[in-house]
């Protein structure tokens, strides 16, 4: 039962009792009110009637009395009123045909025999009447003055009585109608008192079914139900208090239910194992991982649920776990109900309880099935990359270099031919040996660039601290004839020491050199070489004024055996730039350039720096 | 040693390389007796008189090319470094081969030079005639085997 009825029941009989307890109480102190007014009154008007009729009773003179009797009578709208002789019998009587009698009801002798006016409430005929007497006394001048003086009155001589009889209707209907005045007053208060009463509780209660609620979310696993803070009073201090409870058990519990919501939800396979090894539950993911259901596993050792090959590995994590240490990121597999090997990373932990006991072990997994094969196609890639790339090392170092050999020959006859029969044959066999020897020499060149471009970019040669500043050095020393002829003049920065293959060094500034000479305009050449340091790189970059490349070819120089001009006016084999790229590239560094026609070209690059124990030798 | 021509022995199978140095010592002017033989087997049976070269001229130096058939230059050099009447033959190894494990292994094999063969034919001359200048006049040789 619900508080709100249990206090309307209370309250309900209780107002009941006390509205009969108040209607009673306040009926009777009515009534006994209203019927002394009767009583009252009646006597005021007996008292006048017997000091009115002392003469007429004395002298029997009926038709005297009776204006007196009825004056009487209609001043209290009485039943009657009456004037007796000492004897009792009726002298006068608004009743006219009682004159004479003697009147045999119960108050007549009371009446006749009073010394004082006497009244008394009887029922007659079935209504309730005030009877009243009064005795009326011969000669009695003042009748206030008899009812102080008993002895008087003894000494004077009762001439009979006068009676009067009001019916107490009137009163007892007006007693009536008050009382179901009050009675409906009480009632309409008693009912607002009830209804205002419930309406209190109700309210009072609203804190109340707020906390009913939250404690049940709370119930549930929710520990972040709060409940309004509601006023200053007791159910207010109750709701602090239950938020402050929430709070900390939110802080320090975590529901069952929440946990295993986590557990299921996780994507990661979990497993829960006894101190031996043996699993206690499964996650959602481990199950569809091995797919199978945690009835069928519960109690089954946890190697179990690997492939064979990699159990021991598994002893060894749970013991290393055991042991209180913790292993992690192993590669084990899971062996799934249809024999599939799910390849997984592994981490084991002990479980401990609050006290730090352990209690078991923590195994927890990641699907690496994706790693796994994107590594296999990744190292199957390189494995072929690399093949294909020593193949073509390979070949095209084995090619150029066989390729040299028959030309080594050609080469020489076509020089001993020279050496021999020049000026002895015709002009045309003069300049067929001219052609022959030239054509020798540009297919030397090629291969012999060729060889060095198969050669550059091999990783298995280390990089050493190689100084910049002295691969220059002999570089301009090689190009002195050329600088001079060329009237160029050559502006360095300070070059910097840094890790790279020396021979690759010689031969990319050689090439970037060469070119700037070659490429010349009407100009003599200007070149400037310079070096920065942009973070842990070096930027470096050959300038020329030259005759600059257009934009469109900007992007084709870097590529094997493209070239832009005719031979006859810019010899060269196309190598020399694809070998650059090559070579820093192979250093981890980008070449690109910037040119217009007729501006010069400027060709940058990086290479790595020291790392930083070389950069303090350096220093 | 100049009343009698120096003897060389060129252990060559190329034909037109033979021919090659042939012409290189004649247009050198170098006052050479060029003896040849086509492969390692024939280069020992030469050095050790052997067979058909029982009467054959012991030589001066040896100009030995690494790529043979039937016996490489490699194992010619071994043998000729194990046998104790030929390992004082100076070996000069003359070869199309630049790379360094060719160079480095010929010299731990014991050959007293390594020479790549140059590609024009001028600057081999250039070679023949200094091999010729080094070998025989500025460096003394040890006596003729079997004088």
């Amino acid at each position: 039962m619900r508080l709100v009825d249990r206090i309307a029941l209370l309250l309900l009989p209780l107002l009941l009792a006390a509205t009969a307890a108040v209607l009673l109480l306040s009926r009777g102190a009515i009534r006994s009110a209203l019927v002394a007014q009767v009583e009252r009154d009646a006597m005021a008007h007996l008292r006048e009637l017997a000091r009115d009729v002392q003469r007429p009773l004395a002298t029997r003179d009926e038709l005297r009395l009776l204006p007196h009797l009825q004056a009487a009578r209609s001043g209290t709208e009485g039943l009657y009123a009456a004037a007796l002789d000492a004897s009792g019998r009726i002298v006068a009587h608004t009743d006219v045909a009682q004159v004479g009698a003697i009147p045999a009801d119960p108050f007549a002798r009371d009446a006749l025999a009073a010394r004082q006016p006497v009244a008394v409430e009887l029922s007659r005929g079935g209504q309730r009447v005030i009877e009243a007497a009064a005795p009326v006394w011969d000669g009695a001048p003042d009748p206030e003055a008899l009812m102080f003086s008993h002895e008087g009155r003894a000494s004077r001589a009762r001439l009979g009585a006068v009676r009067l009889a009001v019916p107490l209707r009137p009163a007892l209907q007006t007693e009536r109608q008050i009382t179901r005045q009050i009675a409906t007053i009480l009632v309409l208060a008693g009912a607002l008192g009830v209804a205002g009463a419930l309406l209190i509780v109700r309210a009072a209660l609203r804190p109340v079914r707020e906390l009913t609620r939250a404690a049940t979310e709370v119930g549930l696993g929710n520990y972040e139900a709060r409940v309004a803070a509601g006023a200053k009073d007791e159910l207010g201090d109750l709701a602090e208090a239950f938020n402050r409870m929430a709070a900390t058990l939110g802080k320090t519990t975590v529901s069952k239910e929440f946990l295993d919501a986590v557990l299921a939800s996780m994507r990661e396979p979990l497993a829960v194992l006894r101190s031996d090894g043996r699993v206690r539950s499964l996650n959602r993911a481990a199950l569809d991982l091995v797919q199978g259901t945690e009835t069928e596993w519960v109690d089954r050792h946890a190697r179990e649920l690997f492939v064979p090959d990699t159990r021991p590995w598994i002893d060894a994590a749970l013991a290393a776990a055991g042991e209180g240490g913790a292993a992690g990121d192993l590669e084990a597999e899971f062996s799934a109900a249809d024999g599939r090997r799910v390849p997984v990373l592994l981490s084991a932990t002990a479980l401990r309880d609050k006290t730090g006991r352990r209690i078991g072990l923590i195994l927890t997994a990641r699907d690496i099935t994706d790693r796994k094969r994107a590594e296999r196609v990744l190292a199957e890639q390189a494995a072929r990359l690399e093949r294909s790339n020593a193949d073509l090392a390979q070949f095209a170092y084995a090619a150029s270099h066989d390729l040299q050999e028959p030309l080594r020959k050609i080469s020489g006859f076509a020089e001993l031919l020279g050496r021999r029969y020049r000026g002895r044959l015709d002009a045309d066999a003069d300049r067929y040996i001219e052609l022959l020897t030239s054509g020798v020499s540009r297919m030397q060149a090629l291969i012999s660039d060729l060889l060095a471009y198969s050669r550059a970019g091999r990783e298995e040669v280390p990089l050493e601290p190689v100084d910049l500043g002295e691969v220059l050095d002999g570089v301009l020393a090689d190009f002195e004839r050329a600088i001079a002829d060329s009237g160029a003049v050559v502006e360095r920065d300070p070059m910097p020491t840094l890790p790279a293959r020396g021979t690759e060094m010689r031969q990319l500034f050689q090439n970037l050199l060469s070119n700037a000479v070659k490429f010349r305009g009407s100009e003599p050449p200007r070149i400037r070489v310079s070096a920065r340091r942009e973070g842990g790189d070096w930027l470096l970059s050959v300038r020329d004024n030259g005759i600059g490349i257009p934009p469109e070819h900007q992007a084709q120089v870097f590529e094997l055996f493209r070239r832009l001009h005719p031979h006859a006016r810019y010899p060269g084999t196309g190598i020399g730039l694809a070998l650059c790229k090559k070579i820093v590239e192979s250093h981890g560094g980008r070449i690109w350039l910037e040119s217009a026609p007729g501006g010069g070209s400027t060709f940058y690059f990086t290479l790595r720096g020291a790392p930083p124990e070389r950069r303090k030798e350096e220093g | 040693m100049t009343e009698r021509a120096i003897v060389v022995l060129l252990v060559e199978d190329d034909a037109a390389d033979v021919e090659l140095t042939r012409e290189a010592m004649k247009e050198g002017k170098l006052f050479v007796d060029l003896k040849v033989v086509e492969d390692g087997i024939e280069a020992l049976q030469y050095l050790r008189r052997e067979g058909p070269y029982a009467d054959a001229e012991a030589p001066d130096l040896v100009l030995l090319d690494l790529n043979l058939p039937r016996k490489d230059g490699r194992a010619v050099l071994a043998e000729l470094r194990a046998d104790e009447a030929l390992k004082h033959l100076p070996v000069v190894v003359l070869t199309t081969s630049d790379s360094a494990t060719d160079i480095l292994r010929s010299y731990k094999l014991g050959c007293n030079c390594y020479i790549t063969k140059p590609v024009g034919f001028q600057q081999f001359i250039e070679v023949v005639r200094t091999i010729d200048q080094f070998w025989f006049t500025v460096v003394r040789l040890p006596p003729r085997a079997g004088c």
